[in-house]
């Protein structure tokens, strides 16, 4: 039967992907809610799966589909939630830009947590933080990345060169913040 | 290709890294980062970063997720395949 063989078809390019989709969805919500989204981004994959021609795109599809769901849902509510916290952010990579000195990201990156990596994210604009994590993360292509998001290759190397730096400056913006309470203590004895 | 301006060079770190760009941009990028101490700093920053998320594990999809969505293809309709 038809519909049998569709399903079995979709399940099987669909479910392999779902822990990285739901990674994806955390970018907005908490565990329930993106796991909210991602059945939501499933049931309208499921409705429009007819449009799936090439079975080697269903990875790249189904994130197009999430991020149109998650724009619906999330993003409105972080942006507001993120506007806060950019501009000292920004500074940070100006001052790191206009600085030839040899970089501590590396000290830094050996002392952070794992997590907090991918937590600094969160703190840098929007359009960045969402290309830098379809490639690190999610592991998708530039081209596919391109077609996720609709947005030109040049846009996306751009965005993900640019992305990576302004990561690199928050984290060690924020362990110099971290380190300057120490030393002002310090100091100050 | 000609050579690339440091600006230029600094959108493209990223792809240099990645393996994502053409041989003549490769070597155009490569070229100016064989001189230029900034962008050799951040090469060296985009391969950190790279490694740190790509490191970064991934959260298991539920047992309940994996089944409302097997159960959703066996209760709603797909579309019609378009002719």
């Amino acid at each position: 039967m038809e519909t049998d063989s569709q399903r079995a078809r979709f399940q099987q390019l669909t479910l392999p992907h779902l822990d990285r989709l739901l990674a994806l969805a955390m970018r907005w919500g908490e565990q329930e809610e993106a796991e909210d989204c991602v059945q939501e981004t499933c049931i309208r994959a499921w409705m429009a799966f007819a449009q799936l021609r090439d079975p080697r795109a269903a990875f790249a599809w189904l994130c197009r589909i999430l991020r149109t769901v998650a724009i619906e849902r999330f993003r409105l509510r972080k942006r507001r939630r993120e506007l806060l916290l950019i501009a000292p952010f920004a500074e940070g990579e100006e001052e790191q830009v206009a600085d030839d000195a040899p970089s501590p990201l590396d000290a830094v990156l050996a002392r952070v947590e794992q997590h907090r990596v991918r937590e600094a994210l969160r703190s840098i604009p929007e359009e960045f933080a969402e290309a830098v994590e379809l490639h690190d993360v999610v592991g998708l292509k530039y081209r596919e990345i391109a077609q996720v998001t609709s947005a030109p290759i040049g846009t996306v190397m751009s965005r993900i060169s640019r992305g990576r730096r302004l990561l690199a400056a928050a984290l060690i913006e924020a362990e110099k913040r971290s380190g300057m309470t120490v030393v002002g203590r310090a100091q100050g004895e | 290709m000609q050579g690339t301006t440091h600006e230029e060079a600094q959108e493209l770190l990223g792809a240099l890294v990645d393996g994502e760009l053409s041989l003549p941009l490769r070597r155009a990028v490569a070229m100016h980062v064989s001189y230029c101490a900034r962008c050799q700093r951040d090469l060296a920053e985009q391969r950190e970063i790279a490694r740190a998320l790509g490191r970064e594990k991934i959260p298991a999809a539920s047992l309940r997720l994996r089944n409302r969505i097997r159960r959703l293809t066996e209760t709603l309709p797909t579309g019609k395949r378009r002719e």
